[in-house]
Parts: C-alpha cells; structure tokens; sequence
C-alpha cells in the first residue's frame, strides 16, 4: 500500500509528501518497457524512408541519447514536485502559467495524435486482413470511428476499465515479437533473412540520416513516464538511472531486434511506408499462425495505447480546466462515474478528424512535433529551476549529475530533430508552430484574466532565489 | 475464411467475452463489499448502492447521523488514484460560516468543491502541517484552530487526513483509505484497487476524530455574526 511519509526539506521548515518508497529499478524498467510497446509494431519504420535501414538504426541510438537526457532531467525535477502531472504541473511550478498553458497544451495534442494514429492503425489491419480473404476495398474508416468511439465510451464510464484483460493484452504483444523472432532469426538453421540482398548503403547519405532522426523519436516516446516513480523508489538516485536506462536498452534492443526482421525480410522502399510492419514480416513468413498471432499482437498493442492516450489527454485537459487555462466547464466530473466526461467528449471528435486524413506519417509527426516541443523546454525548465532553488534550498529526491551538460545536448538534439522535420514535413512543422503561438496569443488575452493566480502554485518551497 | 477457421475465432472471443462479463461483475461484487468491515460500527447501518460508484453507508454515531461515501478519484494526470473516504456528520454546529482546510491542494479536488464562495484565505498556524490551503467565511471568523489540530492530530500524523470542512449543518473529514495497485495503473491505466475493504480501524479512526472535533466546537463559545 503506497500510503504517506513525510519528508522534511533542507532548512526544517518546509515539508513535503512523499509516498511510501517501495519500488526497484525492475519497476521503473517494467513500466518504461509497457508505456512505448506499441511504438514496436508501426511508426518506427517511417525513419527507414528517411535514411534506409541503416539510417533508422543510426537514429534509434542518437535519439536514445536525447532520451537519455529527458530521463535524468525529468527525474530530478519530478522527484522533487511532489505534486504528480508530469511536466504539466513542473511547467506550472518552475516557470508560469503561460508555460503550463502550452506543456498542457503540447501533451493533450501529443495523446490525441498518438491515439488516432491507434486508430488508424487498427482500421488499416483490418483491411489489410480483409484484402487477404478476398474482400478488396473495405473502408478503414467505420473500424477508426468505431474504435475511438468504444474506448472513449471505456474511459466515460469509468469502472470498466479496470479490466484484467489488458494483462493479457500487453503479454500478448511481448509473446508476439519474440515469436517472430525466434521463428525467422537464424538459430540453427540458415534462417529466413536476407539481408545480405535487402541492406543498401545510405540512400540518401548522412543527410537521410539526420532526417531519420524525426521518427527515430517513436522507438521512445513516452519513457520519461517511468519517471514519475521518481518518488515511490527506495533509492532515487540508483532506481531511476537504472530502471529508466535499463528500460532504454531494453527497448534499444527490441527495436533492434523489430528493425533486424523487418529489414531482413522487407525491402527499405516497402518497410518505410508501411503501416503495420511486423504484421507484413509475418505475412512474408508464409505461416498463417505466425501471421494471426502479429495480427493480435498488433491489434492489442494499438488497443491498449489508444486506451492509455484517451486517459491521459482527458487528464490532462481537465487539469486545464480546474487551472482555467482552458474554459472551467471542462474541469466538470461525471457525477456518477467520476470520470472527466466532458473532456473525454471534447478529444473524441478531435482524434476521429485527424485519423480521418489517413496520413498515419503526418499524423505521428504532429504527436512527434508536440512531445519534442515538451523536451525543448525542459532544457529551459531545468536551468531555471536549479536557478532559483538550487542545490540545498529543497530537497530533491533525486539530483541528475553533470549539470549543465545534459540541457545543452538535450537541446542541440531537439534543434536537430526540429531541422529533421523541416527536411521532410516542412508545412507541417510550421503549422504546428504557428498553432501553437496562435494557441498561446489567445492565452495571454482571452484566457489569462479568468485564470485563479493565486491556485498555480501549490507546492510549500521557500521563495525563489532574486524573488 | 472457412467455416474451421471460424469455429476456433468464434470460440476464443465467445470465452474472453465471458471472461470480460466475470471479471466485471466480480469487480462490482468487490466495490459493493468494500465497507462490510465498517457497518458494525454504526447504529441502525444502511447501506446505499447507486450500482455504479462505490455504496455510500449511513447509520448513526455518537448521537449523530454518519455518511460514509468511498470515492475512487482517478481524475488527476499521471497521479496514481487514490481511494478517499468522505465523513460527513450531520449535526448542527455552533460556527458561524464556513471553515475549509484541504492537505496538499493540487487543485484538481473536485470532491472538495462545492462552489462556495471563496471567504478569507489564511495560513494555518506552524504546528499545523505547511502543505495545505485554509479558507474562512465570514472572512472575520477566527477559528479555535489549536484545539481543531489536536482533535484531528492521529490523521496528520499519517498523512492521511485531506480535508476538513466546518459548517453550521455538520462537518466532513475527507482522509485516504487507500488507492489502486501501481504498476497497473501507471502500465495500463487499470484502477485495481489495492485492498478490497476499507479496514474498520480506518474508519474508527475518522469518526473518532470527528466525535472530537464537534466536541471542541460544542465547548467553545458560540461566535456570533455581527
């Protein structure tokens, strides 16, 4: 049971609430590990159209080191706002409203996209499986809608989503990958792969790397989750390197090993546009089993994130709602099924939209563009924050080591992933840029007068240093 | 697709469609038994199932009328949930407004907002846990605020008290009794909770408490209005 401890701060006089420290690295690993499972079955591969197979592999390390500094950074500052909500809350805390205002902003858009790009995935399976049995050109659409429509239906009432079937969900995807593996890897035998005739050199030399780099960020988004059990670890300062470094490689070496079969089995040209990779190297196998357990993996995996993301974004809207960065009628809860009912109404149709284009790369890349928009501000975050509270003045559960270092490689990465889109989704990097600075005009005169100033600020930390 | 490879389809989502029916229905048995431990506590206990949220339980206590409301607050982004236990003792009080104490705001506590206005915002004295947000109406009410701290001391030595709400109808002492299994929720977004039943002690604890808290508004002078 994860009930209160307290904590007293440097000087005795400030006190925050921790809860009961009983976490290992192997949790923080586990739940690293089953918040970007999905990003294993599609997406990843869009990179391969970027800069080839090697080039997507290239990128999966690079950006593994901008999650690396993600980690460390949100790892001190969540250890030490006690309050949870992620970056959200930091942002309200550290810096302003404004801020808060767009971070929100950035992980409501974030899920959204993430789940209508589920939702994509699942109309596009089933036609894919429909295509196979004969019936050639059903409509994905009508599965879209009726999959969004029937978990934000799960997410209105509540209750049932405390399901034990999303157990099996997620062991499923797990069994599924390794299955595949094992099944075409060359393990006593010549095995299946020929990467020997499928592996080209760079495309589009090292400039296809660099743009690869955008869809590289799908191989991790989401880990800095794991960094919200800054505060349940028995010891921060070891857990969270550990468990979120362990979850990392762990996903490094699932990614290698998806990118290792898909590129043996897929030529370049087809594994870069595909929509659901894994399920088409399981096709080419030629064994229906195989094919009908990816086809499941797939279809849960994408299931269970959409699920998650209807979660989160409704979350995270609401918190808008009570801070009144947003209109105060979304901070409404259902007065039967406590659920943010209002919020969860608002996203559906906003997801259903833009899984209407049927542009899953674009789609995926406003969910990239936001969640990198997140990132870049935790370089300015942390340096403000180790600025006015620096070392001693609160405490920190955990204090990530070689400050200032780990913001600067952090944002010369994300200027570079930033450069990345701009080679290949120039207009919509801009207009997601301009969406937001509109977003935040109309903050700063419509919203900000309504917003409760004195409610921003709950934390019990001394004043700021040159307060 | 042959009718062979149908059967099995068939088959396999017939059993996790009833699957999915048990595992509902045995989480609905386990919320309605969640305070079974806790009626033998209460005089002339009923228990009231509105057959979606958690049953609300009422009875008396020390002369007073006890509601007892279990409330699964998963409203909060990227928060663990947690399981409050909302007291509310019916019972005139000789307050003259309104008095709010709510541990640790996040401003995202809905069950402690019930649109009233705002009154007087205040600190609470030092002995008095820092993390909080204290309210007053009539803006001029000093509340006996030492002997309010000593009647709820148990539940902030715990942590486990969340708010405390003063009014001339009764009084309300929200405290956590719990919350759901992590990593399931955190991975899945599954609200398991972590123990079936609200323990008796728990409760106790609470009533107890706000046995005494009446008691230090009962001794203290009536403060009139002017």
């Amino acid at each position: 049971m994860t009930s209160n401890t307290a904590a007293m701060a440097g000087g005795g006089a400030t006190e925050k609430i921790a809860l009961l420290k009983v976490l290992g690295p192997v949790h923080v690993w586990a739940l690293g590990v089953g918040i970007v499972l999905v990003g294993e079955f599609m997406g990843w591969n869009f990179s391969v159209a970027k800069g080839g197979a090697y080039g997507s592999l290239i990128a999966c390390w690079v950006i593994g080191l901008l999650y690396t500094c993600v980690a460390m950074i949100d790892s001190e500052v969540t250890s030490t706002v006690a309050a949870a909500g992620g970056q959200y809350t930091q942002a309200k805390h550290i810096i302003g409203p404004l801020m808060a205002f767009n971070v929100g902003l950035y992980l409501v858009m974030a899920y959204t996209m993430l789940e209508a790009a589920n939702a994509l995935v699942v109309g596009d399976l089933l036609t894919a499986v429909a295509n196979q049995y004969g019936h050639a050109g059903l409509d994905p659409k009508p599965f879209v809608v009726l999959t969004i429509a029937f978990l934000a239906w799960l997410n209105y009432r509540g209750v049932f989503m405390t399901l034990t079937l999303n157990f099996v969900i997620t062991a499923f995807a797990v069994t599924a990958i390794a299955v595949l593996f094992f099944c075409v890897a060359p393990i006593g035998g010549p095995g299946l792969l020929k990467h020997g005739a499928l592996l080209t050199e760079l495309p589009y030399g090292w400039i296809g790397v660099l743009a690869a780099l955008q869809f590289g960020m799908w191989y991790y988004l989401g880990i800095e989750g794991t960094c919200q059990a800054a505060e349940e670890v028995r010891s921060a300062g070891r857990a969270i390197p550990l468990g979120t470094m362990g979850g990392m490689l762990t996903l490094l070496i699932a990614a290698t090993c998806t990118w290792y079969i898909s590129s043996g089995l897929l030529p370049w040209e087809y594994l870069g546009q595909a929509t659901t990779p894994l399920y088409d190297a399981a096709r080419l196998v030629g064994r229906p089993e195989l094919q009908v357990l990816l086809f499941i993996g797939t279809l849960f995996a994408a299931v269970a994130s959409a699920n998650g993301c209807i979660n989160d974004a409704s979350r995270a809207w609401f918190s808008m709602g009570r801070d009144r960065y947003m209109p105060a009628w979304f901070g409404a809860v259902h007065p039967r099924y406590r659920t943010p009912y209002r919020s969860i109404m608002f996203l559906m149709p906003i997801a259903i939209a833009f899984a209407f284009t049927g542009l899953l790369d674009q789609v995926i890349t406003f969910s990239i563009l936001s969640g990198l928009l997140g990132y870049t501000f935790m370089s300015f975050n942390i340096t403000k924050f180790r600025r006015q509270w620096p070392l001693g003045s609160i405490v920190r559960g955990y204090e990530h080591p070689f400050h200032p270092l780990p913001s600067i490689v952090l944002f010369v990465l994300c200027s570079a992933t930033y450069f990345a889109t701009y080679l290949g989704y120039g207009t919509s990097l801009l207009s997601i840029m301009a969406f937001y600075i509109l977003a935040s005009i109309w903050f700063v005169y419509r919203r900000y007068p309504f917003v409760h100033r004195g409610d921003q600020f709950t934390m019990p930390w001394p004043r700021p240093r040159g307060y | 697709m042959s009718a062979h490879a149908w059967a099995p389809a068939l088959a396999a989502s017939g059993l996790l469609a009833w699957r999915m029916l048990q595992t509902v229905r045995g989480q609905a048995a386990q919320r309605r038994a969640v305070l079974d431990d806790c009626t033998a506590l209460l005089g002339e206990p009923s228990v009231h199932d509105h057959g979606t949220d958690y049953p609300c339980l009422r009875g008396r206590f020390g002369g007073a009328q006890v509601e007892v409301q279990p409330l699964l607050d998963h409203v909060g982004f990227r928060k663990v949930p947690s399981l409050w236990l909302l007291l509310t003792l019916r019972a005139p009080l000789p307050v003259p407004g309104r008095l709010d104490v709510l541990m640790r705001p996040q401003n995202i506590e809905f069950y402690a907002d019930d649109g009233a206005p705002e009154g007087r915002r205040f600190d609470l004295p030092d002995d008095w846990p820092p993390h909080h947000l204290a309210r007053v109406d009539p803006p001029h009410w000093e509340p006996p605020l030492a002997a309010l701290r000593e009647a709820v001391q148990p539940l902030l030595d715990d942590q486990s008290l969340k708010q405390l709400l003063l009014t001339p109808r009764g009084l309300r002492l929200v405290v956590r009794a719990g919350g759901v299994r992590r990593a399931d929720y955190l991975v899945l977004r599954s609200l398991m909770p972590e123990q079936p039943r609200i323990p008796a002690a728990l409760l106790q604890g609470a009533l107890d408490a706000a046995l005494r808290v009446r008691g230090v508004l009962s001794s203290t002078e009536p403060i009139r209005t002017p």
